[in-house]
């Protein structure tokens, strides 16, 4: 049995008091970083919620149910965001950065709590995979909202656009990493390699968006 | 068996073409090449969930919207394309593009048949969307450059193919090269890599 209600208490209090104590943009980056978790927190609940209506086993809502309501709940903080503070477009991929960084800690603790700590590698590497893969998913979305911003039509069909490559992103990421061997260690690598490829290639861009 | 190779035809076409998009983006500062890009890439992530899902676990998905939402995005970004190479002009109103809505209508009550009602729906508004804003500058020949008619044309091609594969989908199966619809999907790749030539030119016009 896994509490991750329990988990999540325990890395929110701390947060909570920095979020009271701290102003400006570092109250911003931490209160980004609870919504992830918070997000991570509300998809495990929907998740299994759509699972247990479809009668799907738990590979298949990793692989065909997960990815879309992970990659919606966490750009859901961003958007309201978005949408009521209406800010500058530079400051909405940095945002959203912050919140696929705190889900993904979430998620690696709640994984890791629940399979167990002995298996160091396994975990570096899964921790590594997991938590470039949100982080890709997050650059896929902030990078493309950043060029789509300046006109309306492009601002929300893009949004949706971009939301529906992220989730695919998500989902072939979770559909390799469920299998064994080469598959898996595919899956594991991809994402790190997209945010290598990322840094290597797009570093300027990249600096510019999240500055 | 042909529909994994043809899915994999696809896909690399796609990503390849997904690339060479991003890289005139990037050269051009072009938005035009990062929508396209963005219908590569939409195109190509479906396609490799189908694949791999088809690879291990030798069915296709039992929810599909992962691939199917997928491939709706690809229509939109192909949506917004057309808009971004129409600019503001070029806008028909034409009675006669009625008959678009007509048409759809008529195939998607057709389809549900076969398919559920919501992915029939949502098929049929893009196509009509498509078709709406591509007929148009297929036959404004005054008000739209050659460039930009060869580009009009090819998406009117892809949503005709389109309906030619759902066609087929609905009275021919079997996974052997004797289906037609493999045909029609190999023409549908060779479509979509047009895409990136046929919009080359109407940008530089």
């Amino acid at each position: 049995m896994n509490y991750i209600e329990n988990i999540y208490i325990c890395i929110a209090a701390p947060l909570i008091v920095a979020i009271l104590c701290l102003t400006g943009r570092r109250r911003r980056t931490m209160l980004f970083f609870l919504s992830g978790m918070t997000a991570c927190l509300a998809a495990s609940y929907i998740s299994t919620f759509f699972a247990m209506l479809h009668g799907a086993d738990m590979t298949l809502a990793s692989i065909e149910i997960a990815p879309m309501v992970e990659e919606i709940l966490k750009l859901a903080p961003v958007l309201f965001y978005l949408l009521v503070l209406e800010p500058e477009k530079e400051e909405i991929a940095g945002a959203l950065l912050i919140v696929a960084v705190g889900f993904a800690t979430f998620e690696n603790v709640c994984y890791l709590t629940g399979n167990g700590l002995a298996q160091l590698l396994h975990l570096l590497i899964r921790g590594f995979g997991t938590g470039a893969m949100h982080v890709v998913n997050g650059m896929i979305v902030s990078v493309g909202l950043y060029y789509l911003w300046d006109r309306l039509y492009l601002r929300f069909s893009g949004t949706a656009g971009l939301l529906a490559l992220a989730i695919a992103y998500h989902a072939i990421y979770n559909l390799l990493v469920a299998q064994s061997g080469a598959a898996a260690r595919i899956g594991y690598i991809l994402p790190m390699l997209t945010v290598l490829l990322a840094l290597t290639f797009g570093r300027k861009h990249l600096k510019n968006l999240t500055h | 068996m042909i529909e994994t190779i043809e899915n994999a035809l696809q896909l690399g076409v796609c990503l390849l073409l997904a690339l060479a998009s991003i890289g005139m983006a990037y050269r051009q500062k072009n938005k035009a090449y990062g929508i396209l890009a963005l219908f590569y890439a939409a195109f190509a992530l479906g396609d490799l969930y189908w694949l791999l899902y088809l690879v291990f676990y030798h069915i296709t998905p039992q929810y599909s919207y992962i691939s199917e939402v997928t491939w709706y995005v690809a229509w939109l970004f192909l949506l917004l394309l057309l808009r971004q190479v129409q600019g503001d002009g070029c806008r028909s109103r034409h009675p006669a593009l009625w008959l678009v809505s007509v048409l759809t209508g008529a195939m998607c009550v057709f389809y549900m048949q076969w398919g559920d009602y919501a992915s029939n729906l949502i098929s049929a508004v893009f196509m009509t969307l498509l078709l709406w804003r591509a007929l148009p500058g297929c036959f404004m020949k005054e008000k739209v450059g050659g460039a930009k008619r060869l580009f009009y044309i090819a998406v009117v091609v892809f949503c005709l193919i389109e309906y030619t594969m759902w066609m087929l989908s609905c009275f021919y199966g079997g996974d052997t090269i004797t289906n037609p619809y493999f045909w029609f999907d190999t023409l549908f790749t060779l479509c979509i890599a047009l895409f990136f030539p046929a919009l080359g030119k109407a940008v530089r016009e």
